[in-house]
């Protein structure tokens, strides 16, 4: 069930009621029951996984709290992690790593056929098994309790408004809150639909909107001008942040209706001055996982190991391999790759204060590789990771994008941040042509596309009304987004009640003069 | 109730600029000098008519009125297929004068876009065999536009009428040419069928054309099927030519003049389908030559 559709609207509409009528262990299981039934409405035969994932992080959190013995507790969690990532990994990367071992095999001359299976991604894998595995570290290293109810805790894994596409929230955030019993506010109405409201303007009216221009322009590159393809890439920047933060804003607003708070999964992540804050405003319950559970694990910026090498080396002797058309090209990538694994080295051996830097390197490497790949089971998405690593590498070298060559012309304050935006806008859309690219030589015919700027003209733009719909929406969206800096909406809707009614009344006119209702699934349902 | 009664005002204030908005923007829709606002309010009178999708705007008017010095309008759209475009004939007849002379570009009988069939919601109010059409195929939008009359105004067809609000679209065509890109990827198409190829759609779109005919007859319109030009190696990759013409002489009693290969110069294309300004120029000369537009 996808929340821009009308099964949703009657699922929502004959819940709640219910929800707010029940009280304590009946609302806890009508939430549950609703949860599964949110869930199986798409395919009810993966309800099973969804269940089996709970159940194994119910009892491994059990025995993680009884046992004392470290080496059992380490064992209790690797069991845990191993048949998350199990799961994860035959549901979305069997046929990936299939495949690329084929070609692999194919590429060295030898003939493989193996039989394939067709093996159908199960719609929210990546968030629930993400967020059912923070609770056992978290059990682990003791940083909460254990949930001993088992209801509350399939609750926890499975509640719908983020189930299939997050925000991803920690255990320690979301289950002490269903220790209380929620009842009905309004001002939590009020603030939760009006957050709902702002998450359907923005997948209904903007990303939906969007979506036809961007689909025409990556399914055959070729046949556009430059012009077209950069309002294409442009397009698409917009489209996957309002998609998925749509998504977001609807799933915290239902939330906030129910009683629950999760916090923020995107702050204005395009007016980021550098990579760090970025990542810091985009997807952010993703970004904070990946940090706690991987990157200071791996070390962070104080050390690391080398096994971290297998991580970014390997993959990308792959990458090179796939990439190329010929043993000469293959030749050059992997000397590359040599001749910067040997640099790196060589300078993490002079010093302590080098190694430290090169780990930390190495750290942000792995994390934003992982994290790619943790999008999809696609080399594309690596690549992507790998871009936003070596941002983030580059941006540390720098102190920040450009930031000596902005100090030697001594721009004025809000030029220099305005600069500063438009340059991590710039390198993030590059990385999105990748992102949104089926393969790399689309991604590739794209990027040449744009930079031989052939027929850069406004003439040579296919449809140029989708181009002005799509730039009114998108202009609203920043008016909205900058004036709220100064005037902080949210606060306003509370405080006002005009303010309130004329904004969710102008709200649903723009959604019914703009909206695309196709009930078109979201970006993120694939990952 | 006091806090209730916000929720009312909401969806009051909701309905009222809702209604209001769809009145103001009727009004302009009215108004407009997009050639369907033209059909529906009277003003679109010609002696010669012509329907197709995109590749049916390469019929110049301007030119084709130049050469022939007859009137001419053109109900023409993209991607506007034949069952939509027997509802626009039959609309025209009700609203204006009958022309002498119908031109139908048959590849107009390719594909059906729901999209688009639903974004001419926008006229509903003028005509019911549109309703019924729009009903057929979107049964959700349909009501919805019945809710939200700002809804109806949510399409394509909505924005090109403020676009043209205050000057005509009749000299409109495609203004680019073929990039090096596509002509070096040519090769590489697919085979191509011309009409109809989608099979769940196939004895519709002939059954459309043969109502578009049957229609045009009783009304004694002449009408001419033709295939307009496609970009001369794209040509090659068109494999279903002669079982096209089966079909259309069975469904009409009709043959079609086929113009497919009429443009030779590359620099006449804006793509594989679609005349520029230069190539429709080419085009409409060989038709008049052939006595077409007679």
């Amino acid at each position: 069930m996808i929340f821009n559709s009308l099964p949703f609207f009657i699922f929502i509409g004959v819940f709640l009621p219910l929800y707010f009528t029940l009280k304590s262990k009946a609302r806890l299981l009508l939430c549950l029951i609703g949860s599964y039934f949110f869930y199986g409405w798409w395919d009810y035969r993966f309800l099973s996984l969804v269940m089996f994932s709970t159940l194994i992080d119910y009892v491994v959190g059990l025995k993680l709290d009884k046992e004392e013995k470290g080496s059992k507790r380490k064992r209790l969690m690797l069991i845990s992690i191993l048949a998350n990532l199990g799961f994860l990994g035959f549901f979305k990367y069997f046929n990936f790593f299939q495949e690329s071992f084929i070609s692999i095999l194919n590429d060295m001359g030898m003939q493989a056929h193996p039989a394939t299976l067709k093996i159908l991604l199960p719609v929210g894998i990546s968030f629930y098994t993400f967020q059912s595995m923070s609770y056992t570290i978290d059990v682990y290293w003791r940083k909460i309790k254990v949930e001993k109810d088992l209801i509350r805790f399939a609750t926890f894994i499975s509640f719908f408004p983020q189930l299939v596409a997050g925000p991803i929230v920690r255990a320690r955030d979301f289950l002490p809150q269903f220790q209380k019993d929620r009842t009905f506010l309004w001002d939590r109405l009020i603030s939760g639909t009006g957050q709902v409201l702002w998450g359907f303007f923005k997948k209904v009216a903007i990303a939906d909107s969007l979506a036809p221009y961007v689909d025409q322009c990556f399914q055959s590159p070729e046949g556009f001008s430059s012009s077209h393809l950069l309002i294409g890439i442009v397009f698409y920047s917009f489209q996957i942040y309002c998609d998925f933060s749509g998504y977001s804003d609807i799933a915290i607003g239902l939330a906030r209706v129910m009683g629950f708070d999760f916090p923020h999964n995107f702050r204005t992540p395009y007016f980021s001055r550098n990579f760090s804050e970025f990542w810091q405003r985009w997807h952010i319950s993703l970004s904070s996982w990946l940090k706690d559970y991987l990157y200071i694990p791996l070390g962070g910026n104080r050390g690391g190991s080398f096994g971290s090498v297998f991580f970014i080396v390997l993959p990308l002797f792959l990458l090179s391999i796939f990439w190329s058309d010929s043993i000469q090209t293959t030749l050059i990538y992997l000397s590359i790759l040599v001749i910067v694994s040997i640099i790196t080295a060589y300078h993490m051996r002079k010093s302590e204060a080098n190694m430290v830097k090169g780990f930390t390197y190495m750290n942000n490497m792995v994390t934003m590789l992982l994290g790619g790949l943790w999008h999809g089971a696609s080399w594309v998405f690596y690549f992507w990771g790998f871009l936003h690593g070596t941002y983030l590498i580059i941006q540390r070298f720098l102190g920040k994008p450009f930031g000596h060559l902005m100090t030697a012309f001594r721009f004025p304050k809000p030029l220099q941040q305005a600069i500063d935006i438009l340059i991590v806008y710039f390198f993030t859309c590059l990385a999105w042509v990748f992102f949104r690219a089926p393969d790399f030589d689309v991604a590739i015919t794209y990027i040449q596309g744009i930079a031989s700027l052939e027929s850069f003209t406004i003439t040579s733009i296919v449809n140029k009304f989708l181009v002005l719909k799509g730039f009114i929406l998108i202009g609203m969206l920043l008016f909205v987004e900058i004036s709220d800096f100064k005037f902080n909406y949210s606060q306003l809707i509370q405080k006002s009640p005009t303010f309130r009614v004329m904004s969710f009344v102008i709200l649903l006119w723009i959604i019914a003069f703009f909206g695309s209702f196709g009930a078109n699934a979201f970006i993120y349902f694939q990952f | 109730m006091k806090k209730l009664t916000w929720i009312f005002v909401v969806i009051v204030l909701f309905f009222i600029g809702d209604r209001l908005g769809g009145f103001v923007l009727k009004k302009m829709i009215s108004n407009s000098e997009f050639r369907y606002s033209k059909m529906y309010r009277g003003d679109a009178d010609c002696d010669i008519l012509f329907l197709g999708n995109s590749r049916g705007l390469g019929f110049y008017q301007p030119y084709i009125e130049e050469v022939t010095g007859k009137n001419t309008f053109n109900l023409s759209y993209n991607a506007l297929p034949m069952n939509l475009g027997r509802v626009l004939f039959q609309d025209y007849l009700k609203y204006n004068e009958k022309p002498d002379l119908l031109i139908v570009d048959i590849t107009m009988m390719n594909r059906v876009d729901t999209t688009l069939i639903s974004g001419f919601n926008v006229y509903t109010p003028y005509s019911n065999i549109l309703s019924n059409l729009i009903k057929e195929y979107s049964e959700n939008i349909f009501h919805a536009g019945k809710l939200s009359h700002l809804f109806l105004y949510n399409s394509e067809i909505f924005q090109r009428a403020m676009f043209y609000y205050s000057s005509s679209d009749k000299d409109w065509i495609i203004d680019r040419v073929i990039n090096e890109n596509m002509i070096s990827a040519v090769e590489e198409e697919k085979p191509f069928y011309v009409g109809p190829f989608d099979y769940s759609t196939v004895e519709m779109m002939f059954e459309e054309l043969k109502k578009t005919v049957e229609i045009a007859k009783a009304n004694d319109i002449k009408i001419k099927l033709v295939v307009s030009p496609f970009f001369p190696p794209f040509v090659e990759k068109i494999v279903n030519f002669e079982h096209l013409q089966k079909r259309v002489i069975m469904a009409t009693n009709q043959p079609f003049y086929n113009y497919a290969d009429a443009v030779q110069d590359p620099k006449g294309f804006g793509d594989y389908q679609h005349v520029n300004i230069k190539g429709a120029k080419v085009f409409i000369d060989k038709m008049k030559a052939d006595g077409i537009f007679d």
